[in-house]
């Protein structure tokens, strides 16, 4: 019986937490969140399903290649997922390749930003060390490709919702793959 | 003990209990059985979400063992709970504990995946997880602690994270309603790449206002799903039943299918909780 009287006040205090993390939401320097940094689980999940609003803009990755002739591929979004279909309601595994992108291309785009760097020239050296670079760069080398392929670019982008106008961009230089 | 059990018993149903508890683990462990399957495929899929993890090979050592051979390992071992607590609580003649073994397990192994990476894969989660997990682990713990008292609690503690969650995405919502009542959000979250349909963006874009009805009607379902433990039947179940055409529509349009599972696990346990609330 002494297990579960345990069980039910973790119940209860996991409870508390759960009500608790409405109080000043969305800030994470409040007194009231200042239990979620020992969360490490996440036990007590942040935000809202699409709440308050969702977001107004959309992180992507362009890529092109310099092939083996020299010749340069257009630039191409990825990774290139299937187009929405029923089946999704059931089997859709390609949500996470999604996430993933978006994850990567945010982070650079932040990074750079911390760095002084907007718009689309050259990236200066520190950016090129910044670890998020490096991964997005590690995720677009590993991408299996159908030829020969010299060098490869990539470009992070933000984009508005629904317009898809292009607001910020992050643009690498040539890679050698 | 055996008359405590007996009061509890007829206090809150302790047969329905256990009967409702089945069910959430059989739906929940199916959903984590096919949540495993996707974060599987393709089988170098794991690899491929490391670059997140982006100390892992300053720092070496485990952590590159364990991206993706220490999270597929730990996959294997969710799957095959999951898998084995659909089974015993479709056996129906097993006892409580062979069911809420396995799905305590698996919800334990459902938890780690939510730890910071590289033991975790951030980029997997979402709130139909979360409450798989929260299905799995509390009601598992709750029949593998075999008293109806922990069995109870546990689903109770069920609904009302579930009722929170569409609680609060219903009213967090209602602080911004200009912009969903106009159908400019709505018209959003379809124009995405990630949760977005290409066909719904002309016709929500030429319809605003239906846009508009559709998202405040999301809304309003949210807003009455925390009500269900007081509707009496059929009211509750026509809710539920409304809330699951929701996330089936969502699975298909916005291909949020871990949401059907998560939150249709919990279902039971709300009509368990409007139950014993309204006898």
């Amino acid at each position: 019986m002494s297990a579960s009287v345990l069980f039910i006040g973790l119940l209860c205090a996991w409870a508390l937490f759960s009500l608790l993390r409405f109080v000043h939401m969305y800030d994470p320097a409040s007194v009231f969140q200042r239990w979620r940094r020992f969360d490490r689980l996440r036990l007590v999940p942040f935000g809202a399903f699409f709440a308050p609003q969702p977001p107004a803009i959309e992180y992507s990755l362009l890529v092109r290649d310099v092939l083996g002739d020299g010749e340069l591929t257009p630039w191409t979004e990825l990774p290139r997922l299937p187009p929405r279909s029923c089946w999704h309601v059931l089997w859709n595994p390609d949500k996470h390749s999604g996430k993933l992108r978006t994850a990567l291309a945010r982070r650079l785009l932040v990074a750079a930003a911390r760095l002084g760097h907007t718009g689309s020239s050259t990236p200066p050296p520190q950016l090129l060390l910044c670890p998020e670079y490096v991964s997005v760069l590690r995720f677009v080398s590993d991408l299996p490709r159908l030829g020969v392929t010299r060098a490869t670019q990539f470009a992070a982008v933000e984009t508005q919702l629904p317009t898809r106008s292009c607001q910020r961009c992050v643009l690498s230089g040539l890679h050698e793959v | 003990m055996k008359s405590e059990a007996l009061l509890w018993g007829a206090c809150f149903g302790a047969a329905d209990a256990l009967a409702t508890a089945r069910l959430l683990c059989c739906i929940a462990g199916l959903g984590a059985c096919l949540s495993c399957a996707e974060w599987c495929h393709p089988w170098d899929k794991l690899a491929r979400l490391a670059p997140l993890d982006t100390r892992r090979h300053a720092r070496g050592g485990w952590r590159v063992f364990w991206h993706p051979h220490g999270t597929r390992a730990l996959l294997l071992g969710r799957f095959v709970c999951a898998l084995a607590a659909v089974i015993s609580s479709l056996t129906g003649w097993l006892p409580p504990a062979w069911v809420g073994a396995p799905a305590m397990l698996a919800g334990t192994a459902s938890l780690l995946l939510r730890a910071d990476e590289p033991i975790g894969v951030q980029v997997a989660l979402d709130g139909g997880e979360y409450l798989l997990m929260v299905c799995l682990l509390c009601v598992g713990a709750g029949l593998a602690l075999g008293t109806s008292v922990a069995l109870q609690a546990a689903l109770v503690f069920v609904a009302f994270q579930a009722l929170l969650e569409y609680a609060s995405a219903g009213w967090i919502k209602l602080r911004a309603w200009r912009g969903w009542l106009d159908g400019t959000f709505l018209q959003r979250v379809v124009a995405a790449s990630n949760y977005g349909h290409p066909a719904l963006v002309a016709p929500l874009a030429r319809h605003p206002r239906r846009a508009g009805l559709l998202s405040i009607a999301v809304i309003a379902l949210e807003l009455a799903l925390p009500a269900t433990p007081l509707l009496a039947r059929p009211y509750a179940e026509l809710v539920l039943a409304a809330a699951l055409l929701f996330h089936v529509g969502t699975g298909a349009v916005m291909g949020l299918n871990s949401f059907v599972w998560g939150f249709g696990a919990a279902f039971p346990a709300i009509l368990y909780c409007r139950d014993w609330l309204l006898s």
